[in-house]
């Protein structure tokens, strides 16, 4: 029970990455596989100004806030240069995105260097009967609770949410309209890249490398399909049940050695269950 | 021309006349071999990586399908090298042809996948994929990866660097000449068809899933045969770091770059992503410079289309074809509606009974019958969502359930796929223009027939619609006479019925008639029946025996083209009830 509970913080992170996923998707038209990578970059460079004796919370929000201008700068080379490109090619490009910035990580902090990333929350903790509940467990799931709330009330109840619904369906149309895509795609962008790099500040202190922190997309991923790349809700249950899935092999002896394949797993489950009826492409 | 869709044409002819790729081939691959001491490492990797380059730019470049797996499916291969070299010693070439055998089930595990997940789904689903390998990597390390330097690795005779990298890059040519060779066949050509439409290329009578599928067998082979020269490489110390999604990701980036679908991209790609770092590392520069540059050359590319730096190059620019266009075959003597009528007499070939498809609560076609007699143009038309599109999607197979039967020459089909339909001989054209801009007009009828048409017969059936000469690239068409050359594939296949979805959609008044003329002629000189599905109602009244009218998802009304028009009923669902009683008896041109 107490790896169960303790799966509930990697869910939460998975569910963080999972639903500004959705949200690039479904206002972008993209799905953002460097959007774990600008938010890796981000809290490298944390770690560094925790290093020149900037206070904890001080380096976290400039590591936020730098996670949200580079993925800004990533959603007006999108609005600028792809608008009319269509998702494949959109997504492609952000594989390009992820390349250049793993390049500008490891440039910039070698493997061999090490880094120290400040665990937040891990000294708060408290029983519940036998079950310990850490504070990062907290910090995570209400994160990810949080910031899906946000979402839907920003897409679903606000005048801004009809519009951003809108720039994903037709670009042209919406700016014909006289809406700004340009300003509000790269406000969404930015949004994603926050949240994102908070998911990824709560993990850093337990996976430090570029790699382990960078594909973290890939449960993010598996999280977002089982939504559909729509549901908001699908998609935090998705995540909270890959983290205690992954949390509870660990009991499973030899099947626990092969966690990534769970992801791998509930990906295809999921694509293909959604896909199921999708006997030929769209061109006619 | 043949050189352009080539990239490399080591043909004999082209060989004598040493082209441009040619020399750069023999000077990389004698720079190789001279390279000294320590960059001749650096040459094995970019000869390795090629392969690698050329199996992810296979896929996207030619097939349109984006996996992020190529070195999953490599260090597959890798592992059952290092496995056969510590445990089974057999011949060298023996042991890499089984560890490059041993990818094949993983490409078949992924192409089955891509049969329902396309576009960015295949790519979440591949980089997962190549995630999930590494894991088994983690738990079973490479074997002999401890003790490497003491077994032989590379084959008798290629022990030293240098040779190692004159059989990489052998290889390396080897494997791209034989994709070169199978992209010119029917084969691969259905590949660049699944890219456009895939609709399109089951109604060719391709089957979609074996198309899909051989191209990642074919993929998965080539990073294999990669996977299985990595065990030399690294003399058997590789370990499952080599391998990581973020490696794939890099490749594909620079295959994205260079367009590596053909062997000069490949040189290319694996020159840029093994050359270019060491320079960087000699002149003490940041290797992590060029990954930048990649990722940032691959979303250049992007912006400009996709192609890649090697599209760009002079020597892949297509040639207009010189031969002079084929001359038209005289036309037949008299066809007349009469003679078409006279040898559609008999029995029909097609048979449509009480074909009823439903959309939820919406009847898009409700009991609808529809005889095509051997031999004749049958013409259907109707207004906008009378359900024209709807018959010719249930009929050729793309409307899983419908009601009712649907036998051709008296064989019931309903139970066959739509490429089982195209390859009984019902095929059919689409709305939308289906040509492959990257083939030339011969190879694009060719994909369409089963069996290649000899010479003489493809430039009469070239003559005969007013297409240009066989090697001309498709690229250099108009649109218009595009759809005519989709017309001429569908019936080069001499299917039994051919159904021609709007042809003359997009095309000028002049070249409309000339249209209806050559369609009109078809069941005397190909002998196959037509289904003409049009708006412009001047073209199915030039060329069809019989009209039927759909209105409504039912026949309105049925028989040769003056009475039908004649029927004030029909001028009534074109025009509004209002219109009719001043243009009830008015003739068809002024209908129109």
């Amino acid at each position: 029970m107490n790896q169960v509970v303790a799966g509930l913080a990697g869910g939460g992170v998975y569910a963080l990455i999972g639903v500004c996923l959705v949200l690039s998707y479904r206002v972008g038209a993209v799905i953002n596989f460097a959007q774990t990578f600008a938010a890796t970059l981000s809290v490298f460079i944390m770690s560094e100004l925790v290093k020149h004796g900037w206070g904890t919370w001080v380096s976290i929000i400039a590591a936020i806030v730098i996670g949200a201008l580079i993925a800004a700068l990533q959603g007006l080379i999108m609005t600028r240069f792809f608008s009319d490109a269509n998702v494949l090619i959109r997504s492609t490009v952000t594989i390009g995105m992820a390349i250049t910035l793993v390049g500008i990580t490891t440039r910039i902090f070698p493997d061999r260097g090490r880094y120290e990333f400040p665990s937040l929350f891990n000294t708060v903790h408290f029983k519940l009967g036998d079950v310990t509940i850490t504070g990062t467990v907290i910090a995570s799931l209400s994160l990810a609770v949080g910031a899906s709330l946000l979402i839907w009330v920003l897409l679903a109840k606000t005048r801004l949410g009809i519009i951003l619904r809108a720039v994903a369906g037709r670009p042209t149309t919406a700016e014909l309209m006289g809406v700004r895509t340009t300003r509000v795609v790269t406000l969404v962008w930015a949004i994603t890249g926050a949240l994102t790099t908070a998911a990824i500040i709560l993990v850093a202190p337990v996976r430090r490398s570029v790699p382990n922190l960078a594909l973290l997309v890939i449960p993010g991923l598996a999280a977002a399909v089982v939504g559909s790349m729509k549901s908001l809700r699908l998609t935090v249950i998705g995540a909270i049940v890959l983290g205690m899935l992954e949390s509870k092999a660990l009991d499973w002896g030899t099947i626990g050695k092969y966690r990534p394949m769970l992801a791998f797993v509930l990906v295809t489950a999921a694509l293909l269950w959604a896909q199921r009826k999708e006997t030929w492409d769209e061109a006619r | 021309m043949k050189l352009a869709d080539a990239g490399f044409d080591l043909g004999p002819q082209n060989i004598k006349r040493l082209t441009v790729p040619t020399i750069l081939l023999i000077v990389i691959g004698v720079a190789g071999f001279l390279a000294p001491g320590t960059l001749r490492f650096t040459a094995i990797t970019a000869a390795v990586q090629g392969l690698v380059a050329l199996s992810s730019g296979m896929l996207f470049g030619r097939v349109g399908l984006l996996a992020l797996c190529p070195l999953g499916f490599a260090g597959l291969s890798t592992w059952v090298m290092a496995w056969l070299t510590v445990h089974h010693r057999m011949p060298w070439f023996a042991m890499m042809a089984i560890a490059a055998l041993a990818a094949v089930p993983a490409g078949l595990i992924v192409g089955g996948l891509a049969l329902r997940l396309r576009g960015v789904n295949l790519a979440i689903v591949t980089l997962a994929f190549g995630a999930a390998i590494v894991s088994i990597f983690a738990q079973h390390k490479f074997p002999g990866s401890q003790d490497a330097t003491k077994r032989s690795t590379r084959p008798w005779g290629f022990t030293s660097d240098r040779m190692y990298f004159v059989l990489c890059f052998l290889i390396l040519i080897a494997v791209g000449i034989a994709l070169e060779w199978f992209g010119r066949r029917r084969a691969g050509q259905s590949w660049r068809a699944v890219r456009y439409s895939e609709r399109a290329t089951a109604s060719a009578g391709l089957s979609v899933p074996q198309v899909k599928l051989k191209a990642f067998v074919v993929s998965a082979l080539m990073s294999g045969v990669a996977g299985a020269l990595f065990v030399g490489q690294y003399k058997g110390g590789v370990s499952e770091t080599s391998f990581l999604p973020l490696g794939s990701l890099a490749i594909v980036a620079a295959s994205v770059m260079v367009g590596s679908q053909s062997l000069s991209g490949a040189v290319m790609a694996g020159l840029l992503s093994s050359l270019v770092p060491e320079l960087f590392r000699r002149n003490h520069w940041a290797t992590q410079y060029p990954q930048m540059l990649f990722g940032l050359g691959a979303i250049q590319a992007l912006s400009k289309g996709g192609g890649g730096i090697s599209s760009t190059f002079p020597w892949r620019m297509p040639r207009r074809s010189t031969s002079p266009p084929p001359a038209a075959p005289p036309p037949l003597a008299n066809v007349s509606s009469d003679m078409s009528s006279a040898t559609g007499s008999g029995v029909p070939v097609l048979q449509i009974r009480g074909l009823g498809v439903r959309y939820g609560a919406l009847a898009a076609l409700a009991s609808v019958d529809l005889d095509v007699p051997a031999g004749t143009v049958v013409g259907v038309i109707g207004p906008n969502g009378a359900g024209k599109s709807t018959l010719i999607d249930a009929v050729t197979g793309f409307i899983a359930g419908y009601g009712g039967s649907i036998t051709l020459d008296g064989v019931p089909i309903d139970r066959l796929s739509a490429t089982g339909r195209a390859q009984a001989g019902l095929r059919r054209t689409f709305q939308q223009g289906r040509a492959i801009p990257e083939l030339t007009v011969g190879q694009f009828i060719t994909l369409a027939t089963p069996k290649p048409l000899a010479a003489a017969e493809l430039d009469e059936l070239l003559g005969f619609f007013g297409l240009p000469p066989a090697d001309e690239p498709i690229s250099f068409v108009d649109v218009g006479t595009r759809r005519i050359l989709e017309v001429a594939a569908c019936i080069a296949s001499r299917p039994k019925v051919a159904f021609l979805d709007e042809p003359a959609a997009g095309l000028g008044h002049e070249q409309s008639v000339v249209l209806g003329q050559r369609i009109k002629e078809i069941p005397a000189r190909f002998g196959c029946s037509v289904v003409l599905i049009e708006h412009d109602v001047a073209l199915v009244a030039q060329a069809s025996s019989t009209i039927t009218v759909l209105d409504f998802g039912g026949v309105l009304a049925s028989g040769t083209p003056e009475e039908v028009l004649a029927n004030p009923l029909v001028t009534a669902a074109y025009l509004g009830d209002e219109v009719v009683a001043t243009t009830g008896n008015s003739t068809t041109s002024e209908v129109v």
